[in-house]
């Protein structure tokens, strides 16, 4: 544990100095702060539609899907590629504790991205009624989906040794994940087939229900399990390296 | 064989077992989840939170209900309203399918000027058949009946006219629960609660449009499934025993006529029978049901409540109006206003005086007091402030009455606001029902202005400050990466 934590504070001390950090932050910022101008137009105002769109919307999903593999592309493929990777299992860490640091640092970047939103809602608050509710069910989803799509990064990265075909599988991944839930036309409203899409929509849960406030134990609960099985399989990846 | 070339291959045989062992665990986990999961309403007015009455209702519904909304409205601010309510009532059965999904479905939502087939399927599949106009309403199809609700049930607009192009485009009162939770209960139930107002002695008229009417409040309460009727007093023996409520309106805009002895004893009559009876008080004139009042231990005492409102720039100004702010804790009619609180406002306002029969159920707050003269606004010396009592409830035989202190909020300009939410719970109790009617609620204004000076300050922050701050961090920490380096 105690080394995982090491891991960890090192993982996000170079994560945080990475100058590449800082540009994915400022181009971050820029392109959701015009969603959120555009927005905000958009809905005349209204601040619980106002959350809907702009962490619901079209510019959100390509953010939210892209930004995972991106982060998390690097973080196996590259020390494998380096041979970092091996001087660091010869070190008596081990294979778990590597990806659950990897993992943990890449989720703890990737939602720091989202929590430098806030202050434009603190701006919104100066003038409006923001509900605190609305905006902790939403960041209690960005939180757990994005886990999980940096999860399946970690993953794809530890499934090849180059940085750019691991953010492409990785984006397959949550791409893939995303996608089920347009499978819910093909059943109409009370089968359980569509329960059961809605279950593992990402779509589902940030937009009918997170953003509008209300949070269902399915959403940590399914997001949970996949963020460890995830790791589980990369885990079982690196140990099969291991013995090749 | 080498003792790493065994554990290599017992590894091998290992993890594909793992593997499945893994998957067994998150569809285990999943499963549970999916059947027995917890939700919560985290909105500031617990806009989509399912209540213990709303959970009997759905249980309470024999068969499967299907709910099918066709929309087709334009791109008018007024058509634009009306989605918006539609799609509120989607969003709030979808959460009360929740509940028990194989007693009420989730909605079938159809655009139909996108979705023309689907539409057309939906209508050749529905007994009764759906007609091709029957688009902008939300339809309950359960065991070959039909319900439909529009926009206009669901909730009242303010349209501004081409004469007012500063006039806002709004909802003011937002009726989809109490909407929805009225089409489902005449989807399970034939019998509709039949309410009768007193007409024909200067009450306002109940279907005439314009500020002196009362056709708000029967639209109100036809809304939530009741059947409103007038009744004439003067003119009738007798009550009809199959009225579940009867509501006297004691005033008008113009002379209103004080009720005879004959309506007192047949009003009387009814009550002992069981019935529900709430009164609103005239302004000046006695109601002529003062000796039934008394005997329930309910006095019309003399004067009118004077508070003092506060004005802007923190003004005040005193004026004959009651705002009723304190609540019985224990009664039906008061417990749903208990948490939220209460600022309910009647103008002009009796003061009640009760006996040990009566229990008070709306009490104003300590600074009002009861203007003798009933002319001037003024508190005299001798006028202390004190609470006063604006509202009672006595059981009177088998029957429920409830007297209001003014009967002027069940006219149309001034139906709405917390008098409406506590007249709507008085009306439920009297006629009855136990449980305490949800009372439609105004929409909280969570909408901030878009102000010229607003939209710059938003853009310059969301665009330039905050990406700024980030770029500055980032050459800040290179800095200080490259002194320590």
């Amino acid at each position: 544990m105690n080394r995982t934590l090491i891991l960890l504070r090192r993982e996000l001390l170079s994560t945080f100095v990475s100058p590449v950090s800082w540009i994915i932050l400022v181009l971050f910022l820029l392109v959701m702060g015009a969603n959120m101008y555009i927005s905000i137009i958009a809905v005349g105002g209204d601040l619980r539609q106002l959350l809907s769109s702009a962490y619901g919307g079209l510019v959100f999903w390509f953010m939210f899907l892209v930004i995972p593999p991106l982060v998390t592309m690097r973080s196996l493929a590259e020390e494998h590629r380096q041979g970092a990777l091996e001087v660091l299992m010869v070190t008596g860490i081990s294979d778990a504790s590597v990806v659950i640091a990897k993992w943990a640092a890449s989720s703890i970047f990737y939602f720091t991205l989202w929590v430098c939103l806030l202050p434009l809602w603190g701006v919104l608050s100066l003038v409006g009624d923001v509900e605190p509710g609305l905006l902790f069910t939403t960041h209690v989803g960005i939180f757990f989906i994005g886990s999980a799509f940096c999860a399946n990064g970690i993953l794809a990265s530890a499934l090849t040794a180059h940085p750019l075909a691991a953010a492409g599988l990785s984006f397959t991944f949550n791409i893939a994940l995303f996608m089920v839930h347009f499978f819910s036309n093909l059943f109409r409203p009370g089968e359980i087939e569509l329960l059961w899409i809605e279950h593992v929509s990402a779509i589902h849960h940030m937009v009918d229900e997170l953003t509008r406030g209300i949070l269902d134990l399915r959403v940590p609960v399914f997001w949970s399990t996949l963020i460890l099985f995830s790791l589980f399989l990369a885990t079982r990846v690196l140990e099969r390296r291991r013995w090749a | 064989m080498s003792v790493l070339t065994e554990r290599k291959n017992r590894a091998r045989r290992h993890v594909p077992l793992q593997i499945l062992l893994a998957l067994w665990c998150v569809f285990v986990a999943n499963a549970w989840v999916f059947h027995s999961s917890i939700r919560s309403d985290w909105t500031a007015d617990g806009l989509l939170t399912v209540t213990d009455s709303d959970r009997e209702l759905i249980k309470a519904l024999t068969g499967p209900v299907e709910v099918v909304i066709p929309l087709n409205l334009g791109p008018e601010i007024e058509d634009t309203l009306k989605t918006r309510v539609l799609l509120k009532s989607a969003r709030w059965l979808e959460e009360l399918s929740q509940v028990a999904p194989n007693r009420l479905q989730r909605p079938i939502l159809i655009r139909v000027n996108q979705e023309g087939e689907k539409w057309a399927a939906e209508r050749a599949r529905r007994v009764p058949a759906l007609e091709e106009t029957d688009v902008d309403r939300i339809h309950f199809f359960h065991d070959g009946r039909r319900v439909s609700l529009s926009s206009e049930e669901l909730a009242d607009f303010r349209i501004p006219s081409a004469l007012e192009p500063e006039g806002v485009a709004e909802i003011l009162v937002d009726r989809t629960r109490e909407g929805i939770e009225s089409a489902l209960r005449r989807l399970i139930r034939e019998d509709q609660a039949l309410i009768r107002i007193s007409q024909g002695s200067g009450e306002p008229g109940l279907k005439e449009a314009g500020n002196n009417s009362m056709a708000a409040l029967r639209k109100d309460l036809e809304s939530r499934g009741a059947q409103v009727e007038g009744i004439r007093l003067p003119f009738v023996e007798s009550i009809p025993g199959d009225t579940d409520l009867l509501v006297v309106v004691a005033g008008g805009v113009g002379s209103w006529e004080p009720l005879g002895a004959s309506v007192e004893r047949s009003i009387q009559r009814y009550l002992d029978a069981g019935g529900g009876v709430v009164l609103l008080l005239p302004g000046k004139n006695i109601s002529g049901l003062e000796g039934m009042l008394s005997r329930s231990g309910i006095d019309v005492g003399p004067g009118l409540v004077a508070e003092e409102i506060a004005l802007e720039q923190g003004l005040v100004r005193p004026a004959f109006v009651a705002v009723g702010r304190q609540v019985h804790p224990r009664h039906p009619v008061t417990m749903p206003f208990l948490k939220r609180g209460l600022n309910a406002r009647f103008s002009p306002a009796r003061v009640l005086q009760l006996s040990e029969e009566a229990t008070p159920l709306l009490t104003t707050g300590p600074g009002a007091w009861v203007e003798r003269d009933g002319r001037m606004a003024q508190r005299d010396p001798g006028e202390s402030p004190s609470p006063q009592v604006i509202a009672a409830a006595s059981e009177v035989g088998g029957g429920r009455l409830i007297v209001v202190s003014s009967w002027t909020p069940v006219l149309n300009a001034l139906w709405q606001g917390d008098s409406r939410r506590f007249l709507l719970s008085c009306f439920h109790w009297a006629a009855g029902e136990t449980q305490p009617l949800g009372a439609g609620r105004e929409p909280i204004t969570r909408r901030v202005e878009l102000s010229a000076p607003f939209r710059n300050s938003f853009f310059w922050t969301a665009l330039a400050v905050l990406p700024a701050c980030a770029f500055f961090g980032g050459l800040l920490v290179s800095a200080l990466r490259r002194r320590n380096a």
